[in-house]
């Protein structure tokens, strides 16, 4: 069903489409978007062009029904972010004024001229609550604000499952990280301790054997913590961890 | 000119978000495929397989044989069966079931004896065994502390105060 399109030229200059929530630079073709409760201010300033809205006009237009639980900060929120998105565009004038302890306006000394044509977009169906409604001139999409604010909670709860998922599945041990090759000539095994302490616990007795009976390139890690007794050797035919295929015996001496 | 920009804003936006979307969905896919592989794994304290060759060597006696474990719900068995050989190289056979539970203290698993079970092959007498294996293996109502590590290709290595006792690789 057909729908009206209604955007407001500013100054010649700058295009505000209500349904779209942007402020265009026509010259510049700088487009900035608006926050929904500021595109509501705008629409309400640019419809009572000249005139004087006041605080509660602005605040039932806005908020509708909410109005009386919403507090006047979040109004001037919304006219400052108009005001900066306006400079955002490159306006240098002062489109908004603030008449102390009446209201707001758009003066006279601002130009602003209505366009409007039809749309068939279904995209731009009205869809704001019958309250709010009897004051829109035209449809206003404020449930597509609602979806991309639902859709970023999803994207955020998918984000943060998914970092859950991650962490827990990836807290596996690199094996080899924990152990330094001990160089011996002439064995075709290669020869592992777990680092400062191993160097300094496992001596060449422990090792000799190995040497001697050294069969097929086998990978020796050998285990050893300063002020234990205990010792254990992984006796592997591949690096731990590397491969699924690794098979590997324990000798353990305790 | 404006309805072509906001033609052309819609649809890099519409495109940014597919892009997004996208994204999310193959990063969650991906992790949700990890975590499936993974979840053995993640919950191997309370159930996991583990069969692992093990000598054990300590002044004159050795053991040598297979260590095959299960551990379903906090419950387990351990099964060994292996040759001991004593200081007069006399050799015996272990063959028993160790019936355990298999508990965590501070999400550390601390394994509590029930239950020993021999064969009527095994001969090794008690005493000459705790030379070489903790009172576990020997007597009911006994701890064994160890401690699981998974290695990044998802093997278990059993350790006993940060020494690698059993790599789980199968036989």
């Amino acid at each position: 069903m057909p729908s009206r399109m209604i955007r407001y030229i500013i100054e010649n200059i700058y295009e505000f489409d209500p349904s779209e929530m942007t402020i265009t630079n026509i010259q510049t073709n700088e487009i900035v978007k608006i926050h929904s409760t500021s595109a509501q201010c705008l629409l309400l300033l640019l419809e009572k062009h000249k005139n004087i809205v006041t605080q509660k006009q602005l605040l039932q237009f806005t908020w509708g029904e909410k109005s009386l639980v919403v507090t006047h900060n979040a109004l001037y929120q919304c006219i400052l972010n108009l005001r900066k998105n306006f400079t955002q565009v490159g306006c240098t004038k002062k489109i908004i004024t603030t008449i102390p302890r009446k209201g707001l306006t758009i003066d006279e000394t601002v130009t602003v001229e209505k366009i409007e044509n039809q749309s068939n977009s279904a995209s731009e169906r009205n869809t704001q609550s019958p309250e709010v409604n009897k004051y829109l001139p035209f449809p206003i999409q404020i449930n597509r604000k609602f979806s991309f604010q639902a859709l970023s909670i999803m994207l955020g709860v998918v984000i943060i499952v998914s970092a859950l998922i991650f962490a827990s599945s990836h807290n596996d041990i690199d094996f080899q990280k924990d152990y330094i090759e001990k160089k011996v000539e002439q064995s075709s095994c290669k020869f592992f301790v777990n680092n400062d302490e191993g160097y300094q616990e496992i001596d060449n007795n422990l090792i000799t054997p190995f040497i001697k009976n050294c069969d097929g390139g086998k990978f020796l890690f050998f285990t050893a913590y300063i002020g234990m007794n205990s010792k254990s050797v992984l006796i592997c035919d591949n690096i731990p961890g590397k491969y699924k295929k690794t098979q590997c015996r324990s000798l353990y001496l305790p | 000119m404006t309805s072509k920009m906001n033609y052309l804003y819609k649809f890099k936006k519409t495109i940014l978000l597919r892009i997004v979307v996208t994204l999310c969905g193959i990063f969650f896919l991906y992790n949700s495929l990890t975590y499936i592989k993974h979840k053995d794994s993640i919950n191997f304290m309370d159930n996991f397989l583990c069969k692992a060759k093990l000598a054990v060597e300590r002044k004159e006696n050795s053991f040598a044989g297979i260590i095959d474990i299960s551990v379903i719900k906090g419950k387990g068995t351990l099964r060994i069966d292996g040759i001991f050989r004593n200081a007069s190289s006399l050799s015996y056979i272990v063959q028993r079931t160790v019936i355990f539970d298999a508990d965590k203290e501070n999400s550390r698993p601390t394994w509590k004896s029930k239950k020993i079970i021999t064969t009527h092959l095994d001969d090794v007498n008690d005493e000459s065994l705790v030379t070489l294996f903790p009172a576990f293996y020997t007597k009911p109502t006994t701890v064994t502390n160890i401690d699981l590590e998974t290695l990044s290709d998802g093997t278990l290595v059993i350790t006993k105060s940060h020494l690698p006792y059993l790599y789980c690789s199968g036989l």
